[in-house]
């Protein structure tokens, strides 16, 4: 008897014109109006050659040759949508978000670079795909991730790659407060996504991007999620 | 199964006197051999001895025996490796492969996956 077993596309989770999106940074909500959507990809981005049993020996902030992170939207008025796939299947790779910020912790303890917790790879999010849904990614302009790999073989890996898919949005930010409140409290459909994680904190809202939402909207909105109406 | 992005190649002399090939499987992996091609380079009969290791060769459990009836007669296992292909051998945690021959070296090559 063969079993089939489907998982579901990353591609089914981007967002489309009109749909509503709430990202939750450490300061509180924005919440954005979708516009338009532009897919653009990076494959394959060469973490280069990983020793047996060993790491990178630094985060990548995945760049081009000129130091343009590929993940980052260059300009304010864009968001990028991001989800991931590894090969190696083995290869581990482990996230930090924003740089310096270990995400994807267990225990007390901070989880390392070397061990068995808090990383995605290339058996979980195949680099063919469907990547899988812990590999999304948000980010708006200056805001971005870094990523290390780790091979927990006994054989060197000659080259470790990625494979990002990557949905650019415009946006226009709301400002309603009935609208935001809607959202927040599921009332309006929309995506509501905490920005990076929760461990320790959600990212910091860029600064640019706190004084286009305003610290008042931004109260609001945690006011909004803590009391629920 | 294997993946074709987690295989790897290892080419070995197995000779006589027996010994260890390849690299120690890590904690918690299996190393899942998925093809062996051999070739016999002594002047007659000879016999492959694969097996497991965990003391560098000093003692070994043995797998399996392939027969070589003459010079340069080859094994090949399988023709065409596919990808719902069973694993031929299995080589446990802390171990490495373990190749002895009765008469002189046969050339050895694996394709192969380390998973849990």
């Amino acid at each position: 008897m063969y079993v089939s077993l489907l998982k579901e596309s990353h591609e089914n989770l981007f967002l489309r014109e009109g749909y509503l999106l709430a990202l939750q940074f450490q300061q509180g909500w924005a919440v954005f109006r979708l516009l338009g959507w532009e897919p653009s990809n990076v494959k394959p981005y060469s973490l280069g050659a990983v020793a047996a049993t060993s790491n990178l020996a630094s985060w990548d902030e995945i760049a081009d040759a000129g130091g343009r992170r590929y993940l980052m939207p260059p300009e304010e008025h864009w968001i990028y949508h991001s989800f991931w796939g590894v090969n190696k299947p083995k290869a581990r790779i482990f996230f930090q978000y924003p740089t310096r910020q270990d995400r994807w912790n267990l225990v007390a303890v901070q989880r390392t670079i070397t061990g068995d917790v808090g990383y995605i790879d290339g058996e979980k999010s195949p680099y063919d795909g469907p990547f899988t849904p812990m590999s999304q990614i948000f980010t708006v302009h200056e805001l971005y991730p870094a990523f290390q790999c780790y091979n927990p073989l006994p054989d060197a890996m000659d080259n470790v790659m990625l494979n990002f898919d990557i949905m650019r949005y415009s946006y226009m930010l709301i400002k309603d407060r009935n609208l935001i409140r809607d959202i927040l409290t599921l009332k309006r459909p929309g995506r509501l996504h905490t920005v990076a994680g929760i461990d320790p904190q959600p990212a910091r809202i860029p600064d640019w991007l706190s004084d286009l939402v305003g610290k008042d909207l931004l109260d609001y909105s945690k006011t909004v999620i803590e009391e629920g109406s | 199964m294997p993946d074709k992005r987690g295989l790897q190649t290892l080419q070995a002399t197995a000779p006589l006197a027996g010994g260890v090939f390849g690299t120690l499987v890590a904690a918690n992996m299996r190393r899942y051999i998925y093809k062996i091609k051999t070739a016999n380079q002594f002047a007659g009969p000879n016999q492959l001895n694969l097996g497991h290791s965990d003391d560098a060769g000093a003692t070994h459990t043995d797998i399996d025996y392939i027969e070589h009836a003459v010079q340069y007669e080859m094994w090949n296992d399988p023709d065409e490796l596919k990808e719902d292909s069973a694993p031929l051998y299995i080589i446990p945690e802390g171990s490495q492969i373990y190749l002895e021959t009765d008469a002189g070296n046969i050339e050895c090559y694996f394709l192969y996956e380390d998973a849990e």
